[in-house]
């Protein structure tokens, strides 16, 4: 859930990405655009974009959305359990998501979408 | 080269008048005007199109359905041969009208904007919804097999897109179109309909989503310009309103209106268009932006509404062009992640 609603939101260009050396090591930060319409986002995706208030890291941000979707009660303390970023699941939903967009070729039309 | 280009649709509004005022509505419709086109200027008007090879032929308005002489026209243009296409709120079709509309094969488009009444309801009037699922209904136990729903998105409506097919398909409506709300008419008054162009990108990805899972038929537009400009409206279509001008996109404002029909033939009004050389010329990002052949230019009216030029970019297409770019500056680490994403996003 926090997985896919994370790359919707990251290929849908909601979230900027800043790399940054820690102790040597670099890693990716992200943080939500301050600009986001989130009449246009579901409950998950707005504690998603609520949680990238600041720059995190992807693993700060699954341990807060979690939290945060128990609190609302949006996911049960056992479906949390999903968002493990090595379950079936967690793969599964995002990975449909990546495929897509990796073949993305902009609409040739500009009366839809 | 310009006169060699011929349409391949017209689109007739065959009235102002509508019984609903939809707050995105991008004609405005509401109230008959005094001069629309008599019965037989518009069988007139038919028969010029189908002269000059035009097939498809598209019945809009207002309300087509609250003409009277509305079902003698259509049986004209289907007798002519011509492909017919009606666009309509569907409440004034009653069992009689539903017979007729499939007797004559006429593709019957009708707009839903809600998976529920209220949003549907806030949109085109209370009560609406349920007699659009009615009328749906009928055509349905009718086996209208051109039943077709078409659904605008805007920005109260999108997060009831995913709700929509399970609700067509229990309702068994066999096609879908899926279209975008436009900056024009009624919408521009509306505008916190109207989805920013920052949020393209997002809603995007949603909608083809839920093209790929729908389970239902996804009518696609198809409509594409010749040239370094995609928008048909330059090329393959055009409109004539219900007054007699010619418009070339509904979703242009009245200052772009072409010559009259009854002072014109139709192939006089198609030809001084492609004359005009105030509109459809591509700028100078638009030419310089790799991603042009691709999407030609995107759409006018909203380069219109956005920057007050017809010729500017439209910006849609440019957040569209930015995320193709973003997905090939990051196809890597998306390649990553299909295996272990926590590692790619870290």
């Amino acid at each position: 859930m926090v997985a896919q609603a994370f790359v919707e939101l990251l290929i849908g260009g909601c979230i900027e990405i800043k790399n940054e050396q820690k102790d040597g090591i670099e890693q990716k930060l992200y943080r939500a655009f301050s600009d986001i319409d989130t009449a246009l986002l579901n409950p998950v995706e707005k504690i998603v974009i609520k949680c990238l208030d600041k720059f995190r890291t992807f693993g700060e941000l699954l341990t807060l959305a979690g939290k945060e979707l128990q609190k609302e009660n949006i996911l049960s303390e056992k479906e949390a359990c999903i968002l493990s970023p090595l379950d079936a699941q967690f793969l599964e939903e995002m990975g449909e998501t990546i495929n897509h967009a990796l073949e993305y070729l902009p609409p040739t039309c500009g009366c839809s979408l | 080269m310009a006169a060699t280009i011929k349409p391949s649709r017209i689109y007739i509004d065959v009235t102002n008048a509508c019984n609903l005022r939809c707050r995105h509505c991008c004609t405005s419709s509401g109230c008959k005007y005094e001069d629309e086109l008599g019965k037989e200027e518009i069988i007139s008007l038919i028969h010029q199109a189908k002269k000059m090879g035009i097939t498809n032929l598209v019945f809009s308005g207002g309300e087509p359905l609250i003409r009277k002489d509305f079902f003698s026209i259509l049986e004209y243009a289907r007798n002519s041969g011509m492909e017919v296409t009606i666009l309509t709120n569907g409440l004034l079709i009653d069992y009689k009208k539903a017979k007729t509309l499939i007797d004559l094969s006429v593709r019957v488009k009708i707009s839903l904007d809600g998976a529920c009444a209220e949003t549907h309801d806030y949109l085109r009037g209370k009560g609406t919804f349920e007699r659009t699922i009615d009328v749906l209904r009928l055509m349905v136990k009718l086996k209208c097999e051109t039943l077709t729903v078409h659904y605008t998105v805007h920005r109260l409506n999108f997060l009831e897109l995913e709700m929509l097919p399970e609700l067509l398909r229990k309702i068994g409506v066999p096609n879908l179109v899926i279209g975008t709300i436009k900056p024009a008419g009624r919408a521009q008054i509306n505008s916190e309909l109207l989805i920013p162009p920052r949020m393209v990108p997002f809603v995007h990805e949603r909608v083809n989503s839920v093209k790929r899972n729908a389970g239902i038929r996804i009518m696609s537009f198809s409509d594409r310009g010749w040239g370094e400009f995609g928008c048909p409206a330059s090329c393959n279509k055009l409109g004539i309103t219900s007054t007699g001008f010619l418009t070339t996109c509904a979703f242009f404002g009245s200052q772009f209106l072409g010559g009259n029909i009854r002072e014109h033939t139709l192939e006089e009004l198609w030809q001084s268009h492609l004359a005009r050389s105030d509109i459809f010329v591509a700028n100078e990002k638009c030419k310089k932006c790799p991603y042009l052949p691709s999407c030609a230019g995107g759409c006018r009216a909203r380069a219109l509404y956005y920057y007050g030029d017809i010729n500017a970019p439209d910006p849609y297409c440019c957040a569209l062009y930015n995320k193709k770019v973003f997905i090939d500056e990051n196809r890597p680490t998306l390649l990553k992640a299909l295996e272990n994403p926590m590692e790619a996003f870290s």
